[in-house]
This record gives C-alpha cells, sequence and structure tokens, in this order.
C-alpha cells in the first residue's frame, strides 16, 4: 500500500455515497421534466393547477402544525420533569415512545380511533383525528431530540444557579432553560413537521388526502406527476431544515444537522 | 455583615446518613472552609445552607433568623459553583446582571453594577464575551461576579477551584480571598484540598463522614489536631506505636521519648503517636529518639525530604519522613546512623489507630 492511495479510496467512497443518494433524485428530475418528444414542465403546471394539490399541501402543513405544537407542549415539560425530578423515569418514558413502532398501524388505528371517538366524538369526520396519532408517532422523535440537547447543557446547575440569584420557576423557565433549548427544540419542531409530512398509511387508512395520499393517488395514474411531486417534497423539506438551521444559527445555537444527527 | 449559625443539622439518604449533628457558628464577615474527602458531606452541608436540600432536622439561622422553610430563591445568597454555570445564552455582562435584572432594578443601575462586578474580578472588556469564547478561569471569575453582583448575604463557594489548572487555581483562591476581605462578606468555601483551605480561611472545618471532626483556624487544624482523622487527613504525619510510660513520656521499643499527650493516657497502654515531617529532628545516634537508617533525600527546593527506615520492626511507619530546611540534610547520606527526635509539643498522643 502506497500512502497515495489512500486518499484516492476514500475519494471513491465519498463519490460513491454521493452517487447513491443524486442518481436516483437526478433520474427523478430528468423524468419528471421529460414527456415522450422532448424537455416539459408539463407534470408541474398540472400539478400546480390541481386544486386537490393545493388542499392536501393546505392539510398537510395544518396537521403539521397543529401536531408540532401539542407534541412540544406535552414533551417539553415532560423531558425537563425527567431530567430535574424523576430521572429514574427517563429509560421507561423512553421506551414508552418507542411503543408505538411495535404496534401495526392498522391496530392502532382501530383500537384507538374507538377510545378517542368515545372521548372526543366531535373529532369523527375530520381529518383532525389523525393529530393524536401523529402526536404519538413524533413522540420517539422529539423525545429524542430534546432529551439530546438537555443533556448538552448542565441543566441542574444551570437551575441552581437562576435560583440562587433570586429567580423563580417561570424566571428560570423563560430566561434560562428555553433559551438554551432552543435549537433542540427547533430541531424536534423540524422532525415533528417532516414525519407529518411523510406519514401516509395512518392517513389513508383514515381516508384523508393528506400529501403523501395524494401523491400515491397520482402515482397510480400519473408517472411524470408522481416524479414531479416528490421532487418537490424534497425539495420542500430542505428548504425548510435550511430555513431551521438558519434560524437556529442567528440564534446562536448549535447548527441543527449536527443535533438531529446526535439524537 | 451576617453571621451563619448552624444548628445541630442531620440529614440521611435513604440508609446514608450524610450529615449528623452538624453545629457551627461563623462570625460576620469570616471566611469559613469545609473540607474533608468526597462523601464527608460538606457540599450537602452548603446545599441545605443554599436552600437546594433540606435537613431532616436542625436549623440554619442567618443573622438569628431561621431560613428553613426559605426557597434559595429567596435567601439572598450568592453561590459560585464547580461546574461552569455560567448562563450559555448570554455575555459575560448579562450573566453578571441576570440576579439584578430578576430583582427588577432599573437598567442603568444594573448595567453600572454588572460593569463594576467585571471590573472588580479583573474583567473588563470581556463584558461581550460568551461563556464558550471564555477560559475556565475567567468563567469562573464571571461566575463570583455573578454571584457577588446581587450583594448576597452570605457568598457560597462549592468547590469553584476543582476544575482549574494548577497556576490558575492559586491565584483565583488568592484574589477571591482579596476581594472577600475587601467586600467583608460571610463566606463558605467548601473543597477537598487542605492546601486551599489551609491558605485562605479564617477558620476550617474538617468533616468526616457526616460529622464535625474540629472547626478551628487553620494554624490550630494543623498544629494540634483535634482528631486522628484530622491529624491523617490534614498535612502528613508519620505514625509511631508505643507504650505510655511514667513521667509524661512514651516508650517506643525501649527509646523513651517525653511528650505532652502522654500524660492524658494511663501508664502501661498502647497508643499511636502523630508526628509532622517537620516535628521531626534527625539527631545524632545515642541522643533521645527512635533509632533509624537514612534511606533516601528528596529535594523540595526550601526544604529538603529526608526518609530514614525505622531499626526497630514493630512500627506500622517504617519510614519516617522528615523534613530538614535549607542546607542541613548535607551530612545525612544513604545509610547515615540517627536518632528520630520527636517534638513533644504538637505530637498528637492517641489509642491505637485500626
Amino acid at each position: 500500500m502506497t500512502r497515495s492511495r489512500a486518499p484516492i479510496g476514500r475519494w471513491a467512497i465519498v463519490a460513491l455515497c454521493v452517487a447513491f443518494f443524486a442518481v436516483p433524485l437526478v433520474a427523478l428530475a430528468i423524468f419528471s421534466f421529460t414527456s415522450g418528444s422532448g424537455w416539459t414542465t408539463a407534470a408541474y403546471s398540472a400539478i400546480f393547477r390541481d386544486a386537490q394539490f393545493w388542499k392536501s399541501v393546505g392539510l398537510s402543513l395544518l396537521l403539521a402544525a397543529l401536531t408540532t405544537v401539542l407534541s412540544l407542549t406535552l414533551m417539553v415539560p415532560t423531558v425537563l420533569w425527567v431530567h430535574l425530578r424523576a430521572p429514574q423515569y427517563r429509560s421507561l418514558i423512553e421506551a414508552i415512545t418507542l411503543l408505538v413502532f411495535a404496534v401495526p398501524p392498522i391496530t392502532l388505528v382501530i383500537g384507538a380511533s374507538g377510545l378517542l371517538l368515545g372521548l372526543v366524538p366531535k373529532l369523527l369526520g375530520t381529518p383532525l383525528i389523525l393529530v393524536p396519532f401523529y402526536i404519538v408517532l413524533s413522540f420517539a422523535f422529539t423525545f429524542r431530540a430534546l432529551d439530546a440537547g438537555v443533556k448538552s447543557v448542565d441543566l441542574h446547575t444551570l437551575v441552581d444557579a437562576a435560583h440562587s440569584l433570586g429567580a423563580g420557576t417561570a424566571s428560570t423557565v423563560m430566561r434560562v432553560i428555553l433559551p438554551n433549548l432552543r435549537t433542540a427544540i427547533l430541531g424536534a419542531a423540524f422532525l415533528t413537521i417532516t414525519v407529518v409530512l411523510g406519514e401516509y398509511v395512518l392517513s389513508s387508512l383514515f381516508l384523508y388526502n393528506t400529501l403523501p395520499v395524494y401523491m400515491a393517488d397520482v402515482g397510480t395514474s400519473q408517472a411524470q406527476g408522481a416524479a414531479a411531486l416528490a421532487l418537490i417534497t424534497v425539495l420542500f423539506t430542505w428548504l425548510l431544515l435550511i430555513a431551521v438551521s438558519v434560524v437556529s444559527r442567528r440564534l446562536g445555537g448549535q447548527r441543527v444537522g449536527t443535533m438531529i444527527a446526535s439524537t | 455583615m451576617t453571621t451563619v449559625h448552624i444548628e445541630n443539622i442531620r440529614k440521611t439518604y435513604g440508609e446514608f446518613t450524610a450529615l449528623e449533628g452538624l453545629t457551627l457558628d461563623m462570625a460576620e464577615g469570616e471566611f469559613v472552609s469545609f473540607l474533608g474527602p468526597s462523601g464527608c458531606g460538606k457540599t450537602t452541608a452548603l446545599r441545605i445552607v443554599a436552600g437546594f436540600e433540606f435537613a431532616d432536622s436542625g436549623s440554619v439561622l442567618i443573622d438569628g433568623q431561621a431560613i428553613d422553610g426559605l426557597a434559595p430563591n429567596r435567601r439572598d445568597m450568592g453561590m459560585v459553583f464547580q461546574n461552569y454555570s455560567l448562563f450559555p445564552n448570554m455575555s459575560a455582562v448579562d450573566n453578571v446582571a441576570f440576579g439584578l435584572r430578576v430583582r427588577k432594578k432599573s437598567g442603568d443601575q444594573v448595567a453600572k453594577r454588572a460593569r463594576e462586578m467585571l471590573e472588580l474580578v479583573g474583567l473588563s472588556g470581556k463584558e461581550a464575551n460568551y461563556p464558550h469564547q471564555m477560559s475556565g478561569g475567567q468563567q469562573q471569575r464571571v461566575a463570583l461576579a455573578r454571584a457577588l453582583a446581587i450583594e448576597p448575604r452570605v457568598l457560597l463557594l462549592d468547590e469553584p477551584l476543582s476544575a482549574l489548572d494548577a497556576k490558575v487555581r492559586v491565584s483565583l483562591r488568592n484574589e477571591i480571598r482579596v476581594i472577600q476581605k475587601e467586600l467583608g462578606i460571610s463566606t463558605i468555601f467548601v473543597t477537598h484540598d487542605q492546601e486551599e483551605a489551609l491558605t485562605i480561611s479564617d477558620r476550617i472545618a474538617v468533616l468526616s463522614q457526616g460529622r464535625l471532626e474540629q472547626f478551628a483556624t487553620p494554624e490550630q487544624i494543623y498544629r494540634s489536631p483535634a482528631t486522628p482523622f484530622v491529624a491523617a487527613f490534614v498535612g502528613e504525619s508519620n505514625r509511631f506505636s508505643g507504650t505510655v510510660a511514667a513521667g509524661g513520656a512514651v516508650d517506643f521499643a525501649g527509646s523513651l521519648v517525653p511528650l505532652a499527650g502522654a500524660t492524658s493516657h494511663p501508664v502501661g497502654t498502647r497508643v499511636d503517636v502523630l508526628v509532622r515531617p517537620e516535628s521531626t529532628a534527625l539527631l545524632d545516634p545515642g541522643e533521645s529518639g527512635l533509632p533509624a537508617t537514612v534511606i533516601s533525600q528528596q529535594f523540595q527546593g526550601s526544604r529538603t525530604r529526608v526518609l530514614a527506615h525505622l531499626n526497630s520492626e514493630s512500627d506500622p511507619t517504617s519510614i519516617v519522613i522528615s523534613d530538614v530546611s535549607g542546607g542541613r540534610h548535607e551530612h545525612l547520606v544513604n545509610g547515615t546512623a540517627v536518632s528520630v527526635g520527636i517534638d513533644g509539643r504538637t505530637a498528637l498522643v492517641t489509642t491505637p489507630l485500626p
């Protein structure tokens, strides 16, 4: 083995990885812009003209927003409580957040919807019935993102320091805890949004036309349209990631990318 | 100026007794160190004073008033923690201003006071720096400024120097002492480092297994340790076994040495004698002392440490450590026969240690 070969080998691996991710996307893009006779944007204009597309986007964004807000409202206090007051329950809660993946979606839908409709009958017939399911689904991601964020600061000492300086609980949460968890909270929000925007099984079982369901429908009839939609979704997700990353860097936090990677 | 009175504090965690009957009084403006090995209860005691832990029984009184039910944020105590506890999302000046802002002081007042405090700890010009842009020593200075900014009644220091490197530790501890004297603030300093405690305290409370072993000035702690634990934990000691003889002397395998502490033990009982290295003298053989042979010399700058092997086999410490100042060690080459003399006034005579 000569020294000069090592970097070539390394570059080959990098190139291979890039190709692994890029080739399908490039192929997808090329396919979405072609028709039998040449280049065209017909698939895109068809999608943007379709009222159902906008309805699905609107529904998915609404579900994502509701899920994110509610999931964080539940999870931020839980993670803080576990770390500050009840560390013995941490692994239990971690296990609970994973439980949803052990239950087949159809079982979840049949079992939980019966219970939910008994408790909140008004949810019947509205797509909002999906929100509780998405919240449970997002717990695994929000818990991990927040947990990693809390672990990266010495929360106990910071809280003690704030108290000894005269701050009450509300003041400590607002001035010390939340600002130091901002990046983790943004990361959790981002993960929740992507979970909701990508969720297909539950929404199709409930017969609601969210973006992924719409995409699958289009795919059955228009091949180019489905490719165009897939590309739009990928680009939209990237834009979202960049936006969250830029916002958090402005706020002086660590990069969301590294934070998500550490979860 | 504030007095602190700790009254018969007891604290247990399940089966473990962290503190048992801790009682001590601090005068106004006094600098008191809690010294002891890890697990001795010193940090627990500090956290009870701070209000982060609650005692099972007993009481903490500040200026004569019990504060046991008071939450930490109502106690007016400034605390510096072992781990860097600065708020990472705030600059140095905002960290220092935090306690003042919580107290709803006016903006001008806050900014002025925060800047003064940073100046006091020698960090003028670093106001805008964030914690991650500062060294460990600078961060602890900011933490000190932050604790002092609220004009606390008592300053609590929880091993604030233990994460710093040796040089910074020494210079910062001197500065802490200067600032503390200047402000005249009553201070409790928790440390496991005896040198630190000896150099900066007015008085030291030595703790072991939740009990107060001795509460006295550094000099008293060092020169006349009240218990064998203090003698062994603070500074270094030689340990000799002997039998109490008549006339205030101890018989070490045939060598009679007069020791002030011997009179408190009945004649004929077995005792251990603890002696500081500098309270020993390496005399000519034949003079009163324990016969030994020099085995090594360690040059330590202002003094030389000479190790000698006791000729008698019965002692627990078979190697004697003796500190000789100046150049008076030159004749003590390896193999020299000596007689180890003991300063009878400072040696601690105790029942045999385990």
